[in-house]
């Protein structure tokens, strides 16, 4: 896996590069727009990994310029703007992800997990199957061990989420992202809270636990762990 | 603003003054010309009675009694229409010649009338009554003529006095309109703006008169804040990138340390949530940023129909369960199936009723019932209602609420930046919407207030519901 870091500070520039290359990765470092544009179009990154304000050329116009050169190669922001109207810009610009600064490696990681085995454009599977648990979006019915289980509205669409990505992390803020569509933490447990709801629902009498928590990072749908 | 009444206006009110100045003056003016007229006049027929007498006692000197009686006479004739009255006297105060029949007793000048004389006239006289060897010569002018003209000339100032008056008014109405009409285009600039048009500007006409002085004044205070907002809109990037950066690097050794020590070691557990603590600086950071971004932003918020319904519906199967674990029932009432669309930015109005309900569920007790109501209003103008029967905000804490960090005694126990309801009035007033908090008796009730239509110039109608 071939990482492309565009980063002017040298700090957090190391820090993800030390974290990518732990899990594997290989990072090449660039600290300014123009060479990131140029490295960009090469197109042998799996994703790159770029701050907005950037010398030389910004990071939204760095973006803009390779995805008008129609390269594909998938881009999260990463940066200290963080309001509604810049991730919006962000992500307008031609980003496949946001993510803002400071972050736990976790939650980046977690991103960069998701963007990469983001399925290709292919048709989407009207039925999503892991393990014994089912979900059949067409008529919005989930099925556990062949019973019928009654989802609210939310419930269908977070575990719908989960297990389009199921074996990777999903943290809350992406699940808030995705299944809400809040760019903003709100002040109450409505992560946790319909989490616990679709654990009672789909687990609680189902022995096997599919739907796990991963301590400080987030929550994953997995059947064989 | 709205734009003044034209006898509000300044130059009304100037025109007016300077109309009851003018018109008083005049009448002063009236008063002294009547008086040195006056005076005058009576200065004269002095004179001219002191010289006919003169001419009278010359006559007594030259032919005795007769002669002053024969000369008196003709003078008495000449003035058969009792113009002039001229009597002698005897000394037994006896009229002796003349033209009258009485006179009363008196000496030197005195003002008489003609009745005093036994005549049937109108005007007045001045007479002068002198002894000449113990005979009485008796002579007055009718001062008619003079008296004509002094009241013609008093009518005539007095008259003009008034005359003024309309003239003077006509003429500040019309450059008082004038005026007005200047004032309500500086204005309307004005507006445009405080409205988010930082281009516009106020005309300046090229009179060179205290109005442009004033224009270019205010324009150069325009140019002042255009600049400032620029730089203020700046600044935020400015801070987020100079404080977020060491803040970051504050965050990454933090978390780095606490992978190094490792899960089992005591201090990672610090170093964790040390981190965390950093993290938290950086969300109220961002939560300022966010509040100020949006009180001075300066252009409309993206205007898109936004159906109220359609959000709250969303957000009532959110957070319904988090306020049933805290035995507390939310709700939505609505005529179904009816959407209710307001113009603006679905993400902001999105938070602002998130901050609402999530205000409802923290801070009253279980067991509290909230309700989300969506109405319509006879101007067809929408309204978004969050009302619960909780212990309500006392009526002193109502009007505190909406200020930033500001929080209600009692809630200071309960986690929260205190910006949630800053946020709230904020989005409110981008969106031109009115808020305020009432007595639900018991509990707390919200009204956010929509304008009837699309405060500032709304997509087409045509567009995708959203």
């Amino acid at each position: 896996m071939k990482i492309l870091i565009v980063e002017d500070d040298e700090k957090t520039a190391a820090y993800v590069k030390r974290g990518m290359e732990e899990i594997g990765a290989v990072c090449d470092v660039i600290n300014d727009g123009r060479n990131a544009v140029a490295a960009a179009l090469r197109g042998d990154y799996d994703i790159a990994i770029v701050d907005r304000m950037l010398p030389g050329l910004d990071g939204i116009s760095a973006v803009k310029a390779v995805r008008a050169s129609g390269e594909k190669t998938p881009v999260l922001f990463l940066s200290a703007l963080n309001a509604v109207d810049d991730r919006v810009e962000g992500l307008q610009a031609g980003a496949d992800d946001y993510l803002a600064k400071p972050f736990a490696f976790s939650e980046l990681k977690a991103r960069i997990d998701a963007l990469l085995r983001r399925p290709p454009t292919r048709p989407q599977p009207t039925t999503l199957k892991v393990g014994d648990l089912e979900l059949d979006l067409l008529m919005r019915r989930a099925l556990r061990a062949g019973k019928t289980i009654n989802l609210q509205n939310k419930e269908f669409l977070l575990l719908e989420v989960l297990m389009r990505n199921a074996g990777r992390i999903m943290t809350k803020t992406m699940l808030l992202e995705k299944v809400w569509d809040f760019n903003f933490d709100p002040q109450t447990s409505v992560v946790e809270t319909h989490i616990s709801r679709l654990r009672a629902k789909i687990d609680k009498d189902f022995g096997r636990q599919i739907l796990h928590t991963v301590r400080g990072v987030g929550y994953k749908i997995d059947a064989s762990s | 603003m709205r734009p003044p009444k034209i006898w509000n206006s300044t130059p009304f009110k100037i025109a007016i003054l300077n109309a009851a100045s003018s018109s008083l003056l005049v009448l002063l003016t009236a008063l002294i010309i009547y008086h040195n007229f006056h005076q005058l006049s009576r200065a004269r027929i002095k004179q001219l009675l002191s010289d006919e007498y003169s001419v009278l006692t010359q006559r007594y000197a030259a032919d005795g009694l007769d002669g002053l009686k024969r000369e008196l006479n003709n003078a008495a004739r000449a003035y058969s229409d009792e113009h002039r009255v001229y009597a002698v006297l005897s000394p037994a105060d006896k009229i002796i010649a003349g033209n009258i029949s009485t006179t009363p007793e008196f000496d030197g000048y005195k003002d008489l009338t003609p009745a005093q004389f036994g005549l049937k006239k109108t005007h007045r006289y001045i007479a002068l009554s002198r002894r000449v060897d113990g005979y009485r010569v008796i002579i007055a002018f009718e001062t008619d003529i003079f008296d004509r003209t002094s009241a013609m000339l008093s009518t005539t100032l007095v008259w003009a006095s008034i005359a003024i008056i309309p003239l003077a008014i006509l003429i500040g109405g019309i450059i008082g309109s004038a005026t007005a009409a200047r004032l309500r285009r500086m204005t309307a600039q004005i507006d445009r703006f405080a409205e988010g048009d930082t281009a516009a500007r106020i005309d300046i006409t090229g009179s060179h008169d205290d109005i442009d002085a004033l224009a270019i004044q205010i324009n150069e205070k325009l140019d002042r804040i255009e600049r400032l907002m620029a730089a203020f809109r700046s600044i935020g990037a400015d801070i987020a990138h100079d404080l977020k950066t060491p803040l970051s690097h504050l965050y990454l050794d933090l978390q780095s340390f606490a992978e190094e020590n490792g899960a089992d070691n005591p201090y990672s557990a610090k170093l964790s949530e040390a981190a965390e603590q950093t993290q938290s600086i950086v969300a109220l950071f961002d939560s300022i940023l966010n509040l100020a971004r949006i009180e001075n932003s300066p252009e409309a918020p993206p205007s898109e129909p936004v159906d109220l319904v359609t959000i709250c519906k969303s957000l009532i199967e959110t957070y319904e369960p988090i306020a049933s674990d805290k035995e507390q029932s939310l709700k939505l009432v609505t005529k179904p199936a009816e959407p209710h669309v307001v113009f603006g930015d679905r993400r902001l109005l999105t938070q602002m009723i998130v901050n609402l309900i999530e205000n409802a569920i923290r801070h009253t007790p279980q067991g509290v019932s909230i309700e989300v109501r969506i109405e319509r209003q006879p101007n067809n103008s929408e309204t978004l209602i969050v009302e619960d029967n909780g212990p309500g905000v006392a009526p002193g804490d109502r009007d505190n609420i909406f200020e930033r960090f500001y929080r209600a005694e009692k809630s200071r126990t309960t986690p929260g930046s205190g910006l949630g309801m800053a946020l709230v009035k904020a989005i409110a007033d981008h969106h031109s919407a009115k808020i305020s908090l009432n007595d639900a008796a018991p509990g707390l009730v919200v009204t956010v207030n929509f304008p009837a239509r699309s405060p500032r110039k709304a997509g087409p109608t045509s567009h995708r519901i959203v």
